[in-house]
């Protein structure tokens, strides 16, 4: 470690820089003298995160009581993948955005919401105690909002709407789960949760919490729903971080709150591996129905975010074996958050493609292809170490789920392609609707994620990423890395060869969203079952009401005697009323004392 | 004498300004003002005596064996800086709000006089000593309530009057009835009935519980007794925004917060077993009033069912037995405070600049007055419980107070009341920031992008960056957090 680390790890500023570097940013975008050089300084938000990410060791961190309930910021050895994740594509998507969204207030709109998540990205890694988790993650999805609704109009305010309510009862359930845990906490520390959750009598119950409420984030089955909506709907840039970076994040919060490795818990390991095996092919499938390119890649991030699941499922279930599972989450996060946030990017790159040549239109389709055979588990990249990091976690799962698993894992890579092939022919049939070259500020970013697909992940020294990496391109791995991709080529070709092609003028199948649909069916006929019910009570009521009213009246109006004494009465109601009362307590002082007496 | 000095800090420049012509613009203002810094400043030098220990009381003989009694413990402080602080904001809103409107020195001279009754209510040391303020609280708001003079305001006023005299004498009720079995009682920390004989009569203690619960809950807006709120969002701006914030909702709970800790003392409430039936009517009236605010168009009148809600999270701290409850409950009296003042000064900006009174003409409306709606965002935000704001505090005490006072169905309360508040706050924000603006405002003072006057601007700007950095600094010697935890300390003894 060198002494420039050490001086890093040790001092409050440099910890608080790395959370506050975005925040300070967008607060010079709200003061009018200074918002044109904090935009030019937007992109640049992440540096600090991405330098502490590579030089501060694993296991630095710092305690600040003076901050909120007693703030820890620290970084363990699976923060730091997830921080060097998250500022990579933060940075490549910040370097976009001028790119993506024209240039003025709406830009400093969006930049204002994109620093701000960015903040909450970056710090929820670095948490160390579950308060700043808790604050620092709800700035990520509240702030969220003002970039999946930027665009305005029907189609985004809907996606919108459904994210920010499934947001709320998201972080509804997390805090639950977090105040349960607290519960049984001395101090707030992120690192004794899982231990408290293992002694709490309702482990089970906060499990279940936790798993659902980060679960939204992460696009776990069955509130996924609003993921496909949103990424659609969010500029490209956006769309590259929720994918990317932000969804990473709820996979996280799992791998640092479940009591992964201090309890077994049998029934949801098994239901970890059960939903994300599901899923998997849930999002395969659904995907494949689907005519939107960005839909396509959101069903990919919900079926990988399955395989990920699966992780999870096997460290709750198999305490002994949780190091590997925890490992093969965080590399399979790394390679699916820089995949996903390079395709997304490509999709931007693709709206230029009227005014490209041959040769770069070959190029980028290269370049799509690439992240795409990674997802596959292509070996020598990404996807070929983290798919090998899976299978050594899934051997360990206890009973018969490993061959079960082994098979079903291998075959979702077929999946995985045949989808992302499909994203790709659905893409190449939408005309771009930008007629001039792509700008550097769109192409570079786009090909630097693609590229760092396939060297990153080679040039990590920490922990055992190095030997996940030989392993995977041993050469008795080799055929059972490369049979899905083949298998999955067969059958496009098959395919293509019987005249098969995706069609885009029929709408999608399976309406994006997929439950959402019968879902939104279901509230909108219970709330005219509701409106029928009420209804005729509602006007029986006011019929009552009227002629109650009438009667009176009638009553009043035949006696104008009477009448004027109503009003009388209605002058003085409120002065009779004090008289009243004053007496009754005379009297009762009076009683009082007497039967004292 | 120094508690004596902050009641009439505000008490003799409200009679002064009775008598000031109305046209005395400058006379007015410099007397209002200068009673609050003064009252500030007092408050300042109690805190300090108080937090080394020290306690200041004031004490005469009304007639033998009945002492008016002020006090300041920790407990009083609280509820004391709470309306002295809001108070200067408030009348500084109220300046800008009113000045150049009829009945001015009516409207101000009450103000005061209502500030006084509330910093009474908080430093009354016994039973008696506060009915009297309670009582002089609730004359002293009438007006306030009915300053238009129009028939709207009037049939308010009557329902408030109806509502919270009955609610007092209930209050009398109790007060007498405990007395014929206690003899008199001082508020004591801890509890005063501990050390009495009246515990041998358990079922009387439990009735005049309920009692005081009934009588309280009134100005509380305890389901059911909580139609006069709503229907008193007819008063000017910095009444409602006094009304719901400090004086009158808040004058309840302390009441219930005397009541519960320092008559019958938490401990003794537990074995009566009062307290789950207290959590329930609380829980009821959080969700009631939630799912009525969602139903309100009527900015005011959405404002006024969340704060029939959010006030009864105090009631709800108070009701969980154990330390962490009980902080948060305390908390939230201060913090909620702070927010729905700086959403009722908004909302009255909102009004007074562009005549939007309505959630659906609100379309746009964070272009056309941003630093107003900013500080709406950030409290109401503050109210649904967002982290790091003050209300997120109040929300993990409680659910951390239900979860260790064995009540996690609580815990779902606060969550679904969460998700109701979400659903009423958040499509304001909405609309108001990401909405074109397609129709021009029913009147329009001012010019675009401007708030308007300071006056208006500076008060809700000051609560909304308290909201931030209180909840920022939760565990700071300065906090509401912190005082909370000292009051639970000399509470649970």
């Amino acid at each position: 470690m060198t002494a420039a680390a050490t001086g890093l790890a040790d001092t409050q500023v440099a910890w608080l820089a790395v959370i506050n570097m975005p925040l300070l940013i967008a607060l010079g975008l709200a003061i009018p003298r200074l918002w044109r050089p904090a935009l030019a300084a937007a992109p640049w938000a992440p540096l600090p995160a991405l330098i502490f990410a590579l030089l501060v060791p694993a296991g630095a961190g710092i305690e600040m009581d003076w901050l909120f309930m007693g703030a820890i910021l620290d970084m363990s050895a699976v923060d730091r993948v997830f921080l060097l994740l998250t500022a990579l594509v933060w940075l490549a998507a910040g370097a976009s955005v001028r790119g993506h969204i024209g240039a003025g207030e709406h830009l400093r709109r969006f930049s204002g919401f994109y620093l701000l998540s960015m903040a909450g990205n970056i710090g929820l890694i670095l948490a160390g105690d579950v308060a700043s988790f808790y604050v620092l993650f709800a700035l990520m999805s509240y702030a969220a909002y003002g970039l999946i609704v930027h665009e305005q109009g029907l189609r985004a305010e809907r996606a919108a709407r459904i994210y920010i309510g499934m947001t709320v009862m998201g972080e509804v359930l997390l805090l639950s789960g977090l105040i349960l845990a607290a519960a049984e906490m001395d101090g707030l520390a992120l690192a004794d949760v899982p231990a408290a959750i293992a002694a709490s009598e309702q482990s089970a119950v906060i499990v279940g919490l936790l798993l659902a409420g980060l679960g939204v984030k992460a696009g776990a089955l069955p509130v996924h729903v609003w993921l496909p909506l949103a990424y659609a709907a969010a500029p490209t840039p956006a769309s590259a971080t929720l994918s990317g970076a932000m969804s990473a994040a709820g996979l996280l919060g799992w791998l640092v709150l479940l009591p992964i490795g201090e309890l077994e818990l049998a029934g949801w390991g098994a239901w970890g591996m059960t939903a994300g095996m599901i899923t998997a092919y849930y999002g395969i499938v659904i995907g494949l129905l689907q005519r939107d390119p960005k839909i396509v890649l959101a069903y990919s991030s919900i079926s990988q975010m399955g395989l990920m699941t699966i992780a999870v499922g096997i460290g709750l279930a198999a305490p002994e074996h949780a190091p590997a599972a925890v490992l093969a989450a965080a590399i399979f996060a790394l390679h699916h958050g820089l995949c996903k946030s390079a395709l997304f990017l490509g999709v931007g790159v693709m709206r230029h493609r009227p005014a490209m040549g041959a040769r770069a239109r070959a190029l980028l389709i290269a370049g799509l292809m690439l992240p795409a055979l990674a997802m596959a588990g292509l070996p020598l990249t990404s996807g070929g170490v983290a798919k090998t990091a899976l299978k050594h976690a899934v051997h360990d799962a206890p009973g018969a789920w490993p061959e079960l698993l082994g098979t079903l894992l291998s075959l979702s890579s077929t999946g995985t392609l045949l989808l992302l092939i499909h994203f790709v022919m659905v893409l190449l049939q939408h005309e771009g609707s930008e007629p001039e070259p792509p700008p550097a500020r769109i192409w570079i970013p786009w090909a630097l994620l693609t590229g760092s697909v396939a060297v990153l992940i080679w040039l990590l020294p920490w922990s055992d990423i190095p030997r996940t990496a030989r392993e995977s391109i041993a050469v008795d791995s080799l055929w059972s890395s490369l049979w899905p991709i083949v298998l999955g080529i067969s059958i496009v070709w098959a395919a293509y060869r019987l005249g098969f092609r995706a069609g885009l003028s029929a709408p999608p199948l399976v309406p994006p969203g997929d439950l959402l649909a019968p879902l939104e069916r279901a509230c909108e006929w219970l709330r005219a079952a509701a409106v029928k019910v009420i209804a005729p009570v509602r006007a029986a009521a006011a019929g009552i009401a009227d002629a109650t009213a009438a009667g009176v009246a009638g009553a009043l109006h035949s006696a104008r005697g009477l009448l004027d004494l109503e009003r009388a009465m209605l002058r003085w109601t409120t002065a009779i009323l004090i008289l009243i009362l004053g007496i009754t307590i005379l009297v009762f002082i009076q009683v009082w004392q007497v039967w004292r007496i | 004498m120094i508690p004596a000095l902050i009641v009439l800090s505000s008490a003799i420049p409200g009679v002064l300004i009775f008598i000031l012509a109305e046209d005395s613009r400058t006379a007015r203002i410099t007397l209002n003002l200068s009673g609050a810094i003064l009252k500030l400043l007092l408050i300042a030098y109690l805190f300090h005596g108080v937090s080394q220990g020290r306690t200041f009381d004031l004490r005469f003989a009304l007639m033998p064996g009945y002492d008016f009694v002020l006090q300041a413990n920790a407990l009083a402080l609280l509820f004391v800086s709470l309306s002295a602080v809001l108070w200067l904001l408030t009348t500084i809103y109220a300046i800008g709000y009113l000045e150049g409107s009829p009945n001015l020195s009516r409207f101000f001279g009450f103000f005061s006089l209502c500030v006084s009754a509330t910093t009474g209510i908080a430093l009354a040391a016994n039973p008696l000593t506060f009915l009297i303020f309670y009582e002089t609280l609730t004359l002293a708001t009438y007006p306030l309530v009915v300053h238009h003079g129009d028939r709207e305001s009037l049939a308010a006023g009557r329902t408030y009057l109806v509502y919270t005299l009955a609610g007092g004498a209930v209050v009398f009720l109790a007060t007498m009835w405990l007395h014929s079995l206690a003899g008199p009682l001082a508020f004591t920390q801890g509890g005063a009935l501990r050390a009495t004989g009246a515990t041998a009569h358990p079922d009387q203690l439990v009735a005049i519980f309920a009692l005081f619960i009934a009588g309280f809950g009134v100005k509380t807006g305890l389901v059911p007794l909580h139609s006069w709120l709503p229907a008193a969002m007819v008063a000017p701006a910095p009444v409602s925004a006094l009304l719901h914030a400090v004086a009158v909702v808040k004058a309840g709970a302390f009441g219930i917060m005397r009541v519960t800790y320092e008559v019958f003392g938490i401990e003794l409430a537990d074995d009566l077993g009062v307290l789950i039936p207290l959590s329930i009517v609380a829980c009821v009236t959080i969700i009631y009033g939630s799912l009525r605010a969602l139903a309100q168009d009527d900015l005011k009148k959405r404002l006024a069912y969340s704060t029939v809600s959010q006030v009864s999270y105090i009631v709800l701290g108070i009701s969980l037995f154990g330390p962490l409850g009980t902080i948060g409950g305390l908390a939230h009296l201060v913090h909620q405070g702070i927010m729905k003042i700086t959403l009722f000064f908004c909302a009255g900006s909102f009004a007074e600049t562009l005549g939007v009174k309505k959630v659906s003409q609100m379309n746009g409306i964070g272009r056309r007055m941003p630093l107003t709606m900013i500080a709406f965002t950030i409290t109401a935000l503050g109210m649904i419980g967002i982290p790091p704001l003050v209300g997120f505090i109040s929300k993990w005490y409680l659910g951390l107070g239900a979860v260790t006072a064995l009540q996690p169905w609580v815990l779902a309360v606060l969550m679904a009341s969460t998700l109701l508040n979400a659903a009423y706050f958040l499509p304001i924000i909405h609309v108001a920031w990401f909405r074109e603006r397609t129709e021009p405002w029913p009147v329009d003072h001012g010019t675009p992008g401007v708030d308007g006057s300071w006056w208006l601007l500076a008060p809700p700007l000051v609560t909304a960056a308290l909201t931030i950095i209180l909840g920022l600094l939760a565990e700071m010697p300065f906090s509401v957090q912190t005082w909370a935890q000292l009051i639970v300390r000399r509470e649970y003894l």
